[in-house]
């Protein structure tokens, strides 16, 4: 029964993931590579502290992803940590505002431990560390549009890795370079868009 | 070479284990960035003033080491290197990326650094700045393609160029290659879409894309030198954080040091009430 409703699964899939398809992701052996449950996200409190624009941005990049219909509560603000680090590779997801110089002056870098891709499982993501570069505008200002290095679009970009999606070129959140696609209206600008939130209910 | 053995003898035991379940034999299974740069690359003029050499080379091995400062790193080595601006970087050039398998058989990867395919030929663009994650120019790395006869370059995610300019690299809409990238297969060449060739129809050949690169190259020439060692500066498994600045004064009660004039400053506008740098810790 099991090996009939994967064979099912990978068929649906195959429906709905056609090299048309606007985002990119990981398989192995043609199962995707995603987590087996939600993402547990600790935020690192000595860069991103309570109440100011840095966790405003932070939660905001949840917030946008988990609101696309379908993937409710795949990232989950699940604790904090308060050191001056964060430490890759210890099966703990963690968010952190880092200097520039720290991510090779990249405005975004997320680290993604997977477990192996083998003969006997799935492969998984196991861990995603997600920093966001100190040098950018963490805040809602309207002008945001004018600014180059928007961190909220960062984070909902890393974030869109942390869930599994990779890169893709077309006008969307998940493009590597020059990514700052802003939605109208007043206070927030920064969210994903229709190709994004697709892969993110494949995913 | 030992790492595609044992993929060709994984694929192979697969293939059986599905041809087992095929006919009814139940088999448990198991439960289940970017290089650095000096500063921020905006344009390509940007990213040439960042380079020590554009070389274009044919990969020819990759492998996985682990070291426990520099952690895994995915070794891609190319062959018939011709440079083609800034610095002579040699017939062979190895490049080390942060990523790859762990001793533990964890996989380290990061999606915001270039990944190479074997038997692919590349134009890239090699940092002159130290390094720690890729020497690559964020991702200018841009595999050729000979598609109806035509050779064409192709982003890392498989956009054919159609267009460069000082400020930028235009690309068609859809990519030739798919959007899946498998992990047991994604250092071997992909599989291009069916219709990659239409695709790619307005893409620039090979030659007038390096046309271009060497014009734009004579206004921002490459300088300095491509360095070959992992600089000594990071740990893999540790990021410092920026310690965060906190809710503006006014937010907390005072009242804000931020005057409209400021504006337009970052720190101001993020919460910094002074003109600390904050902690880099």
């Amino acid at each position: 029964m099991k090996a009939l409703v994967a064979a099912a699964s990978v068929a649906t899939l195959a429906l709905y993931a056609t090299d048309a398809a606007a985002f990119g992701w990981r398989e192995c052996d043609d199962v995707k590579v995603v987590w087996e449950g939600a993402n547990n996200l600790f935020r690192n409190t000595f860069s991103i502290g309570n109440g100011g624009a840095r966790e405003s941005a932070y939660l905001n990049g949840i917030t946008r992803w988990n609101a696309v219909r379908g993937m409710n509560d795949i990232l989950v603000n699940a604790g904090t940590t308060a050191g001056s680090s964060i430490t890759h590779g210890n099966d703990q997801s963690d968010a952190a505002v880092v200097p520039a110089s720290a991510i090779g002056n990249a405005a975004g870098l997320t680290k993604r431990f997977f477990d192996s891709c083998d003969i006997f499982s799935d492969q998984h993501i196991i861990e995603t560390d997600v920093m966001v570069a100190s040098n950018q505008d963490f805040t809602t200002n309207p002008d945001e549009a004018t600014v180059f290095l928007p961190a909220r679009i960062t984070f909902l970009h890393e974030f869109g890795h942390a869930l599994g999606l990779n890169h893709f070129e077309d006008y969307n959140i998940m493009r590597a370079v020059g990514a700052s696609p802003f939605v109208g209206g007043t206070g927030e600008h920064a969210d994903i868009l229709p190709d994004d939130a697709a892969g993110g209910r494949f995913l | 070479m030992e790492t595609r053995d044992r993929t060709v003898w994984a694929d192979l035991l697969r293939r059986t284990v599905g041809v087992a379940l095929a006919v009814g034999v139940w088999v448990a299974a198991a439960p289940a960035a970017r290089a650095d740069s000096a500063k921020p690359i905006r344009t390509t003029e940007d990213a040439l003033a960042d380079a020590a050499a554009v070389f274009e080379g044919r990969v020819v091995d990759v492998s996985f080491t682990y070291d426990a400062v520099e952690g895994p790193r995915t070794v891609t080595t190319f062959a018939d290197v011709q440079t083609h601006l800034g610095e002579v970087v040699g017939s062979q050039v190895r490049i080390a990326t942060l990523g790859g398998p762990l001793p533990d058989r964890r996989i380290l990867a990061i999606p915001e650094l270039p990944e190479f395919r074997r038997g692919s030929t590349y134009v890239v663009l090699l940092t002159a700045s130290d390094w720690f994650y890729s020497p690559v120019v964020t991702n200018y790395a841009f595999r050729v393609e000979r598609l109806a006869g035509r050779e064409v370059l192709v982003t890392p995610t498989g956009h054919p160029i159609v267009g460069v300019t000082r400020s930028g690299i235009e690309t068609a809409a859809l990519s030739v290659d798919p959007p899946r990238v498998n992990m047991r297969t994604r250092f071997d060449r992909p599989v291009l879409v069916a219709d990659a060739t239409a695709r790619a129809a307005t893409a620039l050949s090979r030659a007038s894309f390096l046309g271009v690169l060497k014009e734009l190259g004579r206004a921002a020439p490459p300088r300095g030198s491509f360095k070959r060692s992992i600089a000594p500066s990071k740990v893999w498994n540790v990021t410092a954080a920026d310690r965060d600045p906190g809710p503006p004064a006014a937010a907390a009660g005072g009242s804000s040091a931020c005057s409209p004039e400021q504006a337009p400053d970052l720190a101001c506008r993020n919460g910094r009430t002074s003109s600390s740098k904050g902690g880099d810790q």
